[in-house]
């Protein structure tokens, strides 16, 4: 079922997110995603790797979809101005990819490449303009295209009510709603409880929402994220819970299943971060009941 | 007032700019760089000293008052013997300063500062940014604050998902731009601009290198005389 269309009859989506191999040969990764054949409703391909360079986003798309997986293109409008976004939609487009999600993406503090010049030309209204172009057979110039182009767009939103004024929240989703969103992908979500205060105020829009979930191996992952990606973004008491157990593997999927289980009734799917651990994704859906 | 803010270049570049001079003229700025302290009397004094002890010879030195003044030129005058003496002029201002005394001194001319931008000093000893000149303002619809500079990002359609409690998710002490415009309008009872999306931005307001002309009635007249005349 595409991912359209399962989102449409309101079935709790399960998507996860995957980096393209560098080389030719992506078999590892086709195999690892094997395992998981028929679970999963879409796979996203991200552009973004926290240690430097991927391989082509838009050939992995084309690989998955070849073997009978739901692509979604992910991309960054801080590495690119509005015609490398354009010129990477159509060729997605052409390459048979129907769901994009686009994010703003973190201004870089860490890792690699930190000399480089950062664009963020395209925010939420000029993606708009991107798009609605796209749409309209346009390219942003207005020229007219061989073929117009249309994606099922997921938007990325906030999950911790009240980080920002949540006005300025309700508007940023209102703009995404009329940029005619097909559903809101939240950060990553470990507080059931305040994921529902959040909940209480986005219902109105009638959007579908996933939360994102992370599968965390080990207590270590969670603090190179805090240190390296975003403070705060990994809660201490879950570093504690894996750092204390004695058997982690069982402890990273006890954390995991909980998180889920506790969403399936909140919202309307979960976008899995595997962070390199796509082969053992099963268990974590096995204890998840996520068939 | 606007001030060019700069700090020293690190010491392994600025050996590598000297390595090739041993005679050298210093020349200071009284005014942006003696308010950041990177080229005011008491630094141009550390920078000879710094100089002597490297086994370089200091022809002479000086704080011009405002070295991006074309007027430097003749305040330079009276150490005439001193820079011809000079194999290079060590340029202790901003990039304002170190090039008009470029295009008008027939010497080496080394910058001993990096010129970081054009900002205020929003409290003793701190600077700001406060405007990129990008050539297409739009704080009249922002509250007067502006987000293409004051936002890391550069957003011009609300924040991003960095905001941490009215914070920037990059530096816990930053104000987030766009929060400060939220409570600014909504203090005004303007939040309604807030609801209009800013297309493409144009990101060529002013092709660079950047220059304008003051247009008279003179010239005014003579293009209009051509208009007709090509017409």
């Amino acid at each position: 079922m595409k991912l359209k269309d399962a989102l449409k009859i309101g079935k709790f989506v399960v998507t996860s997110e995957v980096q393209s191999p560098l080389g030719d040969n992506p078999e590892d990764l086709i195999s690892s995603l094997k395992l998981i054949r028929g679970r999963v409703d879409g796979v996203s391909i991200s552009e973004v790797e926290l240690e430097g360079v991927v391989g082509d986003t838009i050939k992995t798309c084309d690989v998955l979809q070849q073997n009978r997986f739901e692509a979604i293109y992910q991309t960054t409008t801080r590495q690119k101005n509005r015609l490398q976004l354009q010129k990477d939609l159509l060729n997605a487009h052409q390459a048979g990819v129907e769901n994009l999600l686009v994010f703003t993406e973190d201004y870089r503090i860490t890792g690699d490449s930190l000399q480089e010049m950062m664009f963020f030309h395209v925010d939420a209204g000029k993606l708009a303009s991107v798009l609605t172009h796209l749409k309209d057979g346009q390219t942003v110039d207005g020229q007219a295209l061989p073929k117009s182009a249309e994606f099922v767009l997921g938007s990325g939103v906030e999950s911790s009510w009240g980080k920002n004024v949540p006005e300025l929240e309700l508007k940023e989703m209102e703009e995404m709603t009329k940029m005619g969103t097909g559903y809101f992908l939240t950060t990553p979500v470990f507080d059931l409880d305040r994921f529902e205060k959040f909940l209480k105020q986005t219902q109105t829009f009638g959007i579908p929402v996933i939360a994102e979930v992370m599968i965390l191996q080990t207590a270590g992952v969670g603090q190179f994220l805090n240190r390296h990606f975003k403070s705060g973004l990994v809660p201490d008491w879950v570093i504690k819970k894996l750092a204390g157990a004695t058997d982690k593997k069982k402890a990273s999927i006890e954390l995991f299943a909980d998180i889920v289980n506790g969403l399936k009734d909140l919202c309307q799917g979960v976008h899995i971060i595997t962070i390199g651990g796509e082969d053992k994704l099963k268990l974590y859906l096995d204890a998840a009941n996520l068939k | 007032m606007i001030r060019s803010i700069t700090q020293p270049k690190p010491e392994e570049e600025l050996n590598r700019l000297l390595a090739d001079f041993n005679r050298i003229f210093i020349i200071g700025c009284g005014t942006c760089t003696t308010l950041t302290r990177t080229g005011g009397m008491e630094q141009v004094a550390a920078m000879k000293e710094r100089l002597c002890q490297a086994g370089k010879m200091v022809t002479g030195q000086t704080v011009v008052p405002v070295a991006c003044d074309n007027l430097t030129l003749e305040m330079m005058k009276e150490f005439d013997a001193g820079i011809q003496q000079a194999s290079a002029l060590l340029v202790m201002s901003c990039a304002f300063g170190v090039q008009t005394l470029a295009r008008q001194i027939q010497k080496n001319i080394i910058p001993a500062l990096d010129t970081l931008f054009i900002g205020k000093e929003t409290a003793v000893g701190q600077f700001q940014e406060i405007c990129t000149q990008c050539g297409t303002c739009i704080i009249g619809e922002t509250g007067g604050i502006c987000p293409v500079t004051s936002c890391h990002k550069g957003l011009v359609n609300g924040p991003c998902g960095g905001t941490d409690k009215g914070k920037c998710e990059i530096d816990k002490n930053k104000d987030c731009a766009w929060t400060l415009i939220y409570h600014r309008l909504k203090a005004l009872d303007r939040l309604d601009t807030m609801r209009r999306l800013f297309g493409p931005r144009n990101y060529l307001g002013e092709p660079k290198p950047g220059k304008f002309e003051i247009k008279t009635e003179v010239d005014d007249h003579q293009s209009n005389r051509f208009l007709k005349k090509d017409g």
